[in-house]
């Protein structure tokens, strides 16, 4: 191998790559093609799912909305006009309470939690990592389970808006401090020594320089963990109450677009399981609602130019 | 205060570094730097790669504080007070000892104006007359002003390269400082905006002290009126060899290595 090199002048060794290339452009080219076909098939296969089920949502639910299925409560219809059913609007308010009394809750606990985590290596605060890491993966039923056993049953078997908020601020907590963590290390350490060069104090770097610099990403965290605790319906199930009444006081039961579609599904009414599609479909403008403004935030700070 | 008569003139030492060493976890990076700054001067530290130059830099003040297993002895004392081990809280003493980096690094969720205001506001300073004159004088210091003034609200992310870089000195110089750092300020920056710099260097030392950190010799040559030069050491650790004024670093050395480095032998 090596001999051979020796044996080659500059112009053989160019006269040599160039034909080699020359010899294999078709074969690589072949490959290019071959992978970019994989991929569009892939394309293709993942967005089957994703589409028909948007279809379906669409074209089943889209006559749901109107003001009066907006409008109104759930009513359970007599049995000579099944089709009397009433409206979704205590799911809906009740999904805007429990999820937004659910971010008041997560995002300062979060935001602190993030902060702890990013300043300090200790050996404690390895554990509280890790223990924020497992409990992403915890299945969801389980903060039912707690919430009901501590905070339901102390109170009287009393189901409230609020335990429903606690148990999905649960589930959000380690989602949005784990990636407001991840947001806050990737502030660059020069921006840091410069505000110490000022002669800042930590806490005013904090504040100043690094969170407003992180403040996007971790903005988008809280979008995205909120859309994920507005689909869920176990960890709300039993602690919310599934109540039929419109109401905004976060201590009365109340129902939520996903734990009303699961009751729903247990009876037998036609009208009530078709019904189904429309709760889906505004459960999927809210979620749809929610990633949109991540998304414009993330834009508009990203013009700021960071 | 001792005025010492040398071949600049007279000058007044504002700092002192005694054998100065700075390791990290134990692997020694700098060594024996013993040279005193002379005040409102540019003193010009010089040397290749690996001569701790940077390291002793940050140690001025106390930038080392943050990584971890990093550890400065020896003693640096600022007009005659130890600021390791005196009486001189740390926060005080990066507001009195400010810094330009080696790319521009303003604060990019700010306006230029918040920006070369960020110093004072960190330091309590809330009076908006007072920031207002502070930042006009700063920005009117680092020659930024005239190309600035009608346009502070914007941020700081749109100015170029050279001029962001006379940003961060613009905000370096807002708190005031009696020495200011620079660490190779002028190696991410075109010959334009580099000569800028340097134009800017030889009226700011009528206001403040500077200790500049360079790659460049003959930058070192242009701007500086005395000059340490480090080398890398056989155990890989950084150490003074020569401190003397720039004009004799440059012309007569007493040291050969100086003489092999400022000759271009190595480096």
């Amino acid at each position: 191998m090596s001999e051979l090199q020796h044996i080659m002048t500059i112009d053989e060794r160019r006269e040599f790559v160039q034909k080699a290339a020359k010899s294999s452009l078709r074969k690589r080219e072949f490959t290019s093609k071959f992978f970019l076909g994989m991929m569009a098939t892939a394309l293709v296969i993942a967005f089957i799912p994703l589409f028909s089920i948007l279809q379906s949502v669409i074209s089943k639910g889209a006559h749901y909305l109107t003001w009066g299925y907006l409008s109104k409560p759930q009513q359970t219809p007599f049995a000579f006009d099944l089709a009397n059913i009433g409206g979704f609007s205590n799911a809906i308010t009740g999904t805007i309470l429990v999820d937004g009394l659910a971010v008041l809750i997560a995002v300062p606990i979060a935001v602190l939690l993030a902060v702890s985590l990013y300043e300090s290596d200790g050996r404690v605060m390895h554990f509280l990592r890790v223990t924020t890491e497992v409990m992403i993966g915890l299945p969801s039923i389980l903060l039912g389970i707690f919430i009901f056993t501590f905070v339901v049953t102390p109170m009287g078997y009393r189901m409230t808006a609020l335990a429903g908020s606690l148990a999905l601020a649960i589930l959000m907590v380690p989602l949005i401090a784990i990636a407001s963590e991840a947001a806050l290390r990737d502030v660059p350490d020069t921006l840091k020594e410069a505000a110490l060069a000022l002669g800042a104090r930590k806490s005013r770097v904090m504040l100043r320089v690094i969170l407003p610099y992180a403040a996007p990403r971790m903005v988008t965290a809280v979008m995205l963990s909120t859309s994920r605790a507005v689909g869920e319906t176990a960890p709300v199930l039993f602690v919310i109450g599934a109540s039929s009444l419109t109401s905004w006081n976060p201590m009365s039961p109340v129902t939520t677009l996903p734990t009303m579609m699961f009751t729903y599904l247990q009876g037998s009414n036609p009208y009530i399981i078709k019904s189904l599609w429309g709760m889906a479909l505004i459960l999927m403008i809210i979620v749809f609602f929610f990633n949109l403004l991540a998304r414009l935030v993330v834009a508009r700070s990203s013009k700021r130019g960071l | 205060m001792i005025e010492e008569i040398t071949d600049n003139g007279p000058q007044v030492t504002i700092m002192s570094l005694k054998n100065v060493a700075v390791s990290f976890s134990g692997k020694v990076a700098v060594r024996d730097a013993t040279f005193d700054i002379a005040k409102n001067r540019v003193t010009s530290m010089i040397g290749p790669s690996g001569s701790g130059k940077t390291t002793l830099l940050r140690a001025i003040n106390r930038l080392h504080d943050l990584t971890k297993g990093a550890k400065v002895t020896g003693e640096i004392t600022l007009d005659g007070e130890d600021i390791y081990n005196g009486g001189i809280p740390t926060t005080l003493l990066r507001s009195r000892i400010g810094m330009v980096f080696q790319r521009p690094n303003p604060f990019p969720t700010m306006s230029i104006y918040d920006n070369v205001a960020s110093g004072l506001r960190f330091n309590g300073v809330k009076k908006k007359s007072v920031v207002d004159e502070a930042v006009e004088h700063a920005l009117q210091s680092a020659a930024l002003w005239d190309s600035v003034s009608h346009r502070l609200k914007v941020a700081a992310s749109t100015l170029s390269g050279g001029e962001q870089q006379r940003l961060c000195i613009a905000r370096a110089l807002a708190v005031e400082p009696e020495i200011l750092l620079m660490d190779e300020p002028t190696s991410a920056l075109d010959p334009v905006s580099t000569q800028h710099i340097e134009d800017l260097m030889s009226s700011l030392k009528e206001i403040v002290t500077i200790i500049i950190v360079t790659h460049n010799m003959q930058q070192a040559a242009r701007v500086s009126d005395n000059c340490a030069f480090l080398l890398m050491g056989e155990d890989r650790a950084g150490e003074l060899i020569e401190f003397a004024s720039t004009e004799k670093i440059f012309t007569k050395p007493s040291d050969k290595r100086t003489l092999d480095y400022i000759q271009g032998r190595f480096g």
